[in-house]
């Protein structure tokens, strides 16, 4: 018999074998199955918080307010204020912000905790812009609403799209590998 | 354990989609179609009980930690042959035992039934006799048949296809020779 043949044998009684598996353990496969397709959205919640949290520091080392900067080169935020102008300029500074933190969720939390974060259609990124601001006016930050507004939505758009579009290249890298 | 009518109607493919898509439910379904069959199919090859629960519960997660590999265009069902078979090899590699390979016995009675029938085809010669049976019975390739019979390895091959035609020909009634 070729190798083949005894694989196509093999398959054969695979397909045609048939007994029942204990439901113990059964309901222990399908628990956690079902445990890890559906996160705690709390949870989820609380890691893209704690993962904006340190990368949001880290773009605070390159922004001129909060004299946090670490190199006082503001030449970036010059440019793109006179370029851009003020408003455009508080939309790219929302977006760098919460952006970055969402590229790097999107490769530290799991597929399954990032499907519950596009779930719940930028909800998560707007609370968590939401809350950033109110850190903001802890540390003494100006807010005006216009371009508060402005922040926000340039933060949350580019922390959905951000989300969004690494979840697709995660998914479409493992299916490749 | 009650299935969802929606999800009971769909195929495996399709399901495996939604599994992939993080609906648990899909899964739910998924092993409720083939867990008799990985089970059963264990069970035949490995000597004790602890041992097929522990390859059968890999065989599953190995299935739920790769979901993402699978790509709908194969058939669900083979893709979880190989994994509950390789899941098979790697235990018993691990745990330095023995397996015990499927062999259908009434399938290898019938070959073996078939090499007697040989005699049958008067028209054969018995160079052509002798290659089929180190094809079919010996199992095999063409090099090692040449080395045997001392002939080259396209010779070989049309001795071999004479013999077919001639085997056609007998069987169909349509013997000249």
């Amino acid at each position: 018999m070729t190798k083949e043949n005894k694989f196509k044998d093999d398959f054969k009684d695979f397909i045609n074998s048939k007994e029942v598996a204990p439901r113990n353990i059964s309901h222990s496969i399908i628990d956690r199955v079902k445990a890890d397709l559906n996160p705690n959205k709390q949870l989820v919640f609380v890691k893209l918080l704690s993962l904006q949290l340190l990368t949001g520091l880290i773009t605070m080392l390159f922004c001129p307010q909060f004299k946090m900067s670490l190199t006082n080169n503001h030449d970036l935020f010059h440019y793109f204020h006179h370029n851009f102008g003020e408003h455009i300029c508080m939309m790219i500074c929302g977006a760098i912000f919460l952006g970055s933190g969402a590229i790097v969720a999107s490769y530290t939390l799991d597929l399954e905790e990032l499907r519950v974060i596009k779930k719940s259609k930028g909800l998560y990124t707007l609370a968590i812009s939401g809350l950033s601001l109110g850190v903001f006016l802890i540390f003494g930050a100006k807010l005006y609403l216009d371009l508060t507004l402005l922040w926000v939505l340039g933060a949350s758009l580019a922390a959905t799209v951000m989300l969004a579009f690494n979840y697709f290249l995660r998914r479409k890298f493992l299916l490749l590998a | 354990m009650t299935l969802t009518g929606n999800a009971q109607k769909m195929n495996d493919e399709q399901l495996m989609i939604k599994y992939q898509d993080g609906d648990h439910k899909a899964f739910e379904v998924l092993y409720l179609r083939h867990e008799s069959k990985v089970y059963a199919y264990l069970r035949k090859r490995l000597p004790d009980q602890d041992s097929v629960e522990e390859v059968f519960q890999n065989t599953f997660l190995k299935v739920h930690k790769s979901r993402f590999h699978f790509k709908p265009k194969f058939l669900f069902i083979q893709w979880l042959y190989t994994v509950a078979r390789s899941e098979l090899l790697d235990f018993c590699k691990k745990k330095k035992i023995i397996h015990i390979e499927y062999v259908d016995q009434g399938k290898a009675k019938e070959e073996i039934d078939d090499s007697l029938d040989l005699d049958n085809y008067k028209n054969l010669s018995d160079k052509e006799k002798e290659l089929l049976s180190l094809k079919f019975i010996s199992d095999n390739d063409y090099e090692e048949i040449s080395a045997a019979l001392n002939i080259s390895q396209s010779n070989a091959r049309k001795i071999f296809s004479r013999a077919i035609k001639k085997i056609k020909a007998t069987l169909s009634g349509d013997n000249n020779d």
